[in-house]
């Protein structure tokens, strides 16, 4: 299928008091029409980071170091505040960010609020269009057309997490990207929501960005799996492999984290220490520290992102053998 | 779990805690009766000493008010909250007049506020939100030794060396460093261990623990768990665990209770309970929770519920889950006259296997 | 407690970044400055008979502009003296006795003073401790004379016999006694200030026929023709000071010559023995000041000089007290909640919703009020809106899970208070209390304008007042309205920002 988005190592840093945050350090990926991409990884390991660049929306004192983000053959890196509002925001690519659903004016109905995105990005439709175009969004999110003359805190938090994909969906992107859409949600919403997202990409080829620290929630939806560390993309791959049979210890021990519903109820395992402090890293590969398998030379040498045989990346000296070439 | 009646360290009875709603002028005048917030609508349950009791539901079923209810940190509208501490806060309690119900029980409904602190040493809470339930002003040494000053307890190098133990304890080491520094210099994680030793050193006899992971990331929620498990077998600690996850529940609690808007409606052993649930709720709750499966994601999961939880203001007559319910509306002839109508008891389900000692609320599973 | 000491050693730095707070900083700094050196540079005097003693201001030009108009419209002014005792002798000097050879005494008093200005000075007046004996009695006003600065002498008194005659007659037949002239004793004063006007002198009746139309019409009498009397008698006093002395008198238009002038009084007596002290010399000039003067003469700077000190402490007490019982009624009923709360809101807005200028009039009507009764008032009816604030945060602050987590490990209401409710609010009170200061000030400024405040102080309102009573505006008396305006301004503003650098500082919402 047609390649959507191609990025080339991206970089995105932050300029803080307390030195340079490498936020997103050189990560490539490519997005299909229809595919569902999962990026999962610890909070702090870039994952909003790299959604923000993705709209030209890092924030400051953040900024896009190097790379290209290739998007319908533009390079969304080169283009100007403007060009970005006319040609790529909402109308190609849009976001769900992270606690949208709490953001949402406590003053304004949620129609208003939905009319405000084409006001932004398509000012020259007419109101009347607008607000067909608005009962029918809320009507695809399962939402009654009503809820258009509701406000905010009349909703539940399920309804307002609707409303928030709505109102991404307005301009009927080709790329969604929902960042932690689900973390403030019940599991039985998180389910219907999760639903949601499904129909929608299987209804309008969506292709969707679904970042999470949940592999669990990633499972639901994703074809294709990213898994971040401090920055780094360490595995990359189909989900089939990526959730059977993980390539770097990383994504193992993100899957042995997570309680299971069946199965023996062994000792819980978790990933001892926290994340590196992202303005200074460790020398060698980032998750040594906390790896279990580390050898000396992994607190030494970064693993370069192995091609691996069957088609997937990882960065782990561990996969040196199967290694078809170092990719980067 | 035992639940021999000397090993109960707490007993819930019919607790209700009803939250009055404001009246409009209107509905003063025209002398409409006051209507009510039912967040905990009669729960009755009992805790082992040791034992880890979860409660799980989804978020406004009152798990949090029932929490704190036993705490009085709300009050209680209704219901008895029968607690054993231990003997020398027992005798603190004798001395400022309460007296114990049998076999050294205090019903913490009845004991007045001011001469509650006390019990106060027996009774901990860790909340949901680290970052809320530290305060920011204070450094870690400060937020953990206040407890202690409040209750006079040791000398201030004692207080050091308790609050470097504790420290330790919960793995923040070095101790010394982190005594220093201030709740937003911590990560999540981080701050969570140190509401965890807060709560734990006054070497209580229960702890609350609500949803103290909900809002971490998924790879460090095991180590917090370990850490609570941890005291538990050290010191023989009793938690009330509270969480929505019922994976999480099934890995480190005893006992469970499901909750609907205020009431308990299916409780027993928790390994049982989640693998072969009953109540139509609580399969609703399983079958929601997402597992790292991939061929998750070439069906549709089906959750066999409807709509969404209603206001607690407005609970529905008869079960209180029936609008919701699909197996009632499968077998909607013969449920009828009763899940709408009356509210089920919680009882014994028939075809129960033989050890299971769960109850369950469900005029479909229980003898009518 | 160095916790203390290093946060407020923070707080400062922090503070430094904002430029407006600091501007406020030194505009406060400049205020309280003004508040204090008032009795170093200030006329106390002037303040303490501001009120109450109208005379004393009679040396004062009335409705004079500042100085420094005439610099900004290039029109020169004559500038005021107010020569006071040691001061006077720079421009006064006393001759005599002199034994003259006809047998008499005499003793002289000369005036220097200068006109630079287009209009004449209002008035040239002088006081003197005088006593003095004649014998045989009778003490004469031998001349009165003012020298100009083209040479000409301009008399007001000369030795002249009814009808004009110049003649060698004995001084006593020609000269007038000095009763006839001031009115006072002619032969012994046993020591009296006595004061001397000029303008008095150019507009009595008795001198001008007498002294001064004879030597005029010697003069000018042909030029003098056809002007009447009463034209005569008013016109005198410019003449003096004109280029044109004759189209001055007739009313014509004259220009205003500038220089030196010089009066001179010379008093003559047989054995006269005199005693002659100037105690006080004034020109009242054509503006006065930095800030001019009111209608009745008194000056506007001293006034808004001495205001300043009324203003802050007006400002900060009424704030403090404000804050204070505010801050403690809001933490009251948001901390004790429920029912107590409802009734302590509910009587809040109450009093919020009062109209509060209108029931301040009545009440200041009422009671006659004093300064310290005023800023009572005034506090009685702005507490509540800092009690909502506070109450609303108590209100939040209660309900953190760090507060309920104190509370669960057994903390008490005043542990929670102390410890957990009122670091939060407290900077919340200062920037209050800054914030507050403005609306203090205003509130008592209008007061005063309205008359109804403290009938014993100089404040800014006061002096607005006076002004309005005056029709001051209507007179284009600019000087009398606008500094008092600024003033009360400029406080507002010293603390508005001051105010809003804190708010930005210790309300992490708005800093950017
Ligand atoms: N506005 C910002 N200024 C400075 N650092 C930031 C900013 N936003 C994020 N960061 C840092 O960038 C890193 C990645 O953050 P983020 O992209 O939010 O991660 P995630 O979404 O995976 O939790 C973190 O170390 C975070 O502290
Ligand atoms: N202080 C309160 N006043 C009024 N209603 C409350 C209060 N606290 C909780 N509630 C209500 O009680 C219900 C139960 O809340 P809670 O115990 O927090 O649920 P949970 O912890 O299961 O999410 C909710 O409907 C909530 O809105
Ligand atoms: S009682 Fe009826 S409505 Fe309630 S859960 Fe059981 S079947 Fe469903
Ligand atoms: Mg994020
Ligand atoms: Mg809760």
């Amino acid at each position: 299928m047609a390649e959507l988005l191609r990025v080339e190592n991206l970089k995105t840093y932050y300029n803080t008091l307390r030195g340079i945050v490498r936020a997103v350090d050189g990560v490539s990926f490519t997005l299909r029409k229809g595919e569902v991409l999962g990026i999962a990884g610890e909070s702090g390991s870039g994952k909003s980071t790299l959604a923000w660049s993705l709209l030209g929306l890092v924030p400051p004192p953040g900024y896009v170091k190097e790379g290209h983000i290739y998007l319908d053959g533009m390079d969304i890196t080169r283009m100007s505040e403007a060009e970005l509002r006319k040609k790529v925001r909402w109308k190609k690519i849009s976001m769900v960010f992270q606690g949208a659903m709490n953001a949402l004016t406590p003053v304004y109905t949620v129609g208003r609020q939905i009319e405000e995105v084409f006001k932004i990005h398509a000012p020259h439709m007419g109101k009347q269009e607008v607000w067909n175009r608005i009962y029918e969004l809320l009507e695809s999110v399962g939402l009654h057309r009503s809820i258009a003359h509701r406000y905010p805190h009349e909703l539940s938090g399920g309804q307002k997490q609707r409303v928030v994909i709505a109102m991404a969906l307005a301009l009927e992107p080709d790329i969604v990207i929902a960042d932690e859409p689900t973390t403030a949600l019940d599991v039985v919403v998180q389910a219907q929501i999760l639903n949601l997202l499904k129909r929608l990409q299987r209804e309008k080829g969506l292709s969707i960005i679904l970042i999470t620290h949940d592999l669990g929630v990633i499972a639901e939806l994703a074809e294709t799996v990213m898994i971040m560390y401090a920055g780094k993309m360490v595995e990359y791959g189909p989900a089939d492999l990526v959730f059977t049979r993980p390539k770097h210890p990383y994504t193992e021990a993100l899957l042995k984290a997570i309680p299971r519903l069946r199965g023996p109820v062994d000792k819980l395992i978790y990933i001892p220490g926290q994340p590196p402090d992202l303005t200074r890293p460790p020398p060698g590969c980032k998750f040594a520290p906390r790896c279990p398998l580390a050898m000396d030379e992994c607190h030494e040498k970064e693993p370069p992102l192995f091609k691996l045989v069957d088609g997937r990346l990882s960065a782990c000296w561990l996969n040196r053998n199967e290694a078809l070439e170092a990719g980067g | 779990m035992a639940q021999a009646n000397g090993d109960i360290v707490l007993d819930v009875r019919d607790l209700k805690v009803w939250f009055p709603l404001r009246r409009s002028i209107s509905e003063i005048v025209t002398m409409k009766p006051r209507r009510y917030v039912k967040a905990v609508d009669g729960v009755t349950f009992k805790v082992a000493k040791g034992e880890v009791f979860c409660l799980v539901g989804e978020s406004g079923c009152g798990k949090t008010t029932t929490g704190k209810a036993i705490l009085r940190l709300v009050d209680p509208t209704g219901g008895q909250v029968l607690f054993k501490p231990k003997p020398e806060i027992l005798k603190e309690l004798e001395r400022r007049g309460i007296k114990p119900v049998d076999g050294g029980y205090v019903d913490l409904v009845r004991v007045p506020k001011g001469k509650f602190k006390p019990l106060r040493r027996e009774l901990q809470i860790v909340y949901q939100d680290p970052y809320g339930s530290l305060n920011p002003r204070f450094t870690i040494k400060r937020i953990l030794e206040d407890p202690l000053i409040i209750h006079g307890i040791g000398s201030p190098k004692e207080r050091e060396e308790m609050i470097a133990r504790i420290l330790e304890a919960v793995k923040l080491t070095p101790a010394s460093d982190f005594m220093t520094r201030y709740p937003h210099q911590l990560s999540g994680g981080q701050r969570q261990r140190v509401a965890i030793a807060r709560a734990f050193i006054l070497n209580p006899s229960l702890v609350v623990a609500d949803e103290p992971v909900s809002m971490l990331d998924v790879s460090i929620r095991a180590e917090i768990l370990e850490l609570l498990l941890d005291f538990r077998k050290k010191y023989g600690t009793s938690l009330i665990f509270i969480t929505h996850d019922l994976a999480v529940a099934r890995y480190i609690c005893d006992r469970i209770a499901v909750m609907y808007l205020g009431k308990i409606v299916e409780i027993g052993d928790a390994r049982r309970v989640i693998e072969e649930p009953v109540h139509p709720y609580t399969k609703a709750l399983v079958a929601a929770i997402p597992e790292p499966d991939p061929d998750n994601r070439l069906r549709i999961r089906e959750v066999p519920i409807k709509g969404e939880v209603p206001n607690a203001a407005s609970i529905p007559p008869g079960c209180r889950f029936h609008p919701r319910c699909v197996e009632y509306e499968q077998d909607k002839e013969r449920l009828d006259a009763l899940c709408p109508v009356k509210e089920p008891p919680l009882d014994r389900p028939i075809n129960a296997a033989p050890g299971d000692e769960r109850l369950v609320a469900c005029w479909r599973y229980i003898e009518k | 407690m160095s916790v203390t000491l290093k946060s407020i050693v923070d707080f400062w730095r922090e503070y430094r970044r904002y430029p407006i707070g600091l501007v406020g900083l030194g505009l406060l700094l400049l205020l309280i400055i003004a508040a204090l050196t008032f009795p170093i540079f200030g006329d106390y005097q002037v303040v303490k008979n501001w009120l109450t003693n109208q005379e004393y201001f009679q040396d004062y030009p009335r409705a004079v502009p500042p100085c420094w108009v005439g610099l900004l419209t290039g029109q020169s002014q004559t500038q005021t003296i107010i020569a006071k005792d040691a001061e006077v002798a720079s421009f006064v000097a006393v001759e005599g006795p002199v034994q003259g050879e006809d047998g008499y005494v005499r003793y002289r008093i000369t005036a220097t003073f200068t006109v630079t200005g287009a209009t004449e000075p209002s008035d040239v007046a002088l006081e003197a401790y005088m006593s003095y004996q004649a014998d045989p009695p009778g003490v004469l006003i031998e001349e009165i004379k003012v020298v100009r600065p083209d040479g000409k002498e301009f008399y007001l008194v000369k030795p002249v016999l009814p009808g004009g005659l110049n003649v060698n007659l004995p001084l006593e037949t020609v000269a007038p006694t000095i009763g006839t002239v001031f009115g006072y004793p002619n032969t012994k004063l046993p020591g009296a200030d006595v004061p001397f006007s000029l303008v008095g002198l150019a507009q009595n009746p008795v001198v001008i026929t007498r002294f001064i139309l004879p030597t005029l019409t010697q003069e000018y009498g042909a030029e003098l023709a056809g002007a009447s009397l009463s034209q005569l008698l008013t016109n005198v006093y410019r003449a003096i000071f004109s280029d044109d002395i004759a189209a001055a008198l007739k009313g014509e238009d004259y220009n205003v010559l500038q220089g030196d002038y010089q009066v001179i009084i010379t008093f003559a007596g047989k054995n006269l023995d005199m005693e002659i002290e100037p105690k006080k010399f004034v020109v009242k000039g054509s503006c006065y000041g930095l800030l001019g003067t009111d209608d009745k003469g008194r000056p506007l700077d001293q006034g808004i000089y001495y205001g300043v000190r009324w203003a802050l402490i007006i400002g900060l007490l009424t704030s403090v007290i404000t804050v204070v019982v505010g801050t403690l009624y809001g933490i009251a009923a948001g901390y004790i909640g429920g029912i107590v709360d409802e009734v302590l809101l509910r009587f809040a807005q109450v009093v919020y919703s009062l109209p509060v200028l209108p029931l301040l009039i009545l009440l200041a009507a009422l009671f006659k009020p004093n300064i310290w009764m005023i800023i009572i008032l005034i506090v009685a009816f702005s507490w509540p809106g800092i009690s909502f604030v506070t109450r609303s945060m108590a209100l939040q602050i209660k309900s953190e899970p760090y507060v309920e987590a104190a509370i669960a490990a057994g903390a008490g209401t005043l542990r929670i208070l102390i410890l957990y409710i009122l670091p939060q609010v407290l900077p919340y009170m200062f920037a209050s209390m800054a914030l507050s200061v403005p609306g203090a000030v205003i509130a008592e400024a209008s007061l005063s304008f309205l008359g109804l405040g403290d009938p014993d102080l100089v404040t800014w309102g006061k002096i607005l007042y006076d002004a309005q009573d005056a029709g001051a505006a209507l007179n284009g008396y600019w000087w009398w309205v606008i500094p008092p305006g600024l003033a009360i301004a400029l406080v507002g503003m010293t603390f508005v920002f001051i105010g809003n650098a804190l708010d930005t500082i210790l309300n992490p919402k708005l800093k950017r």
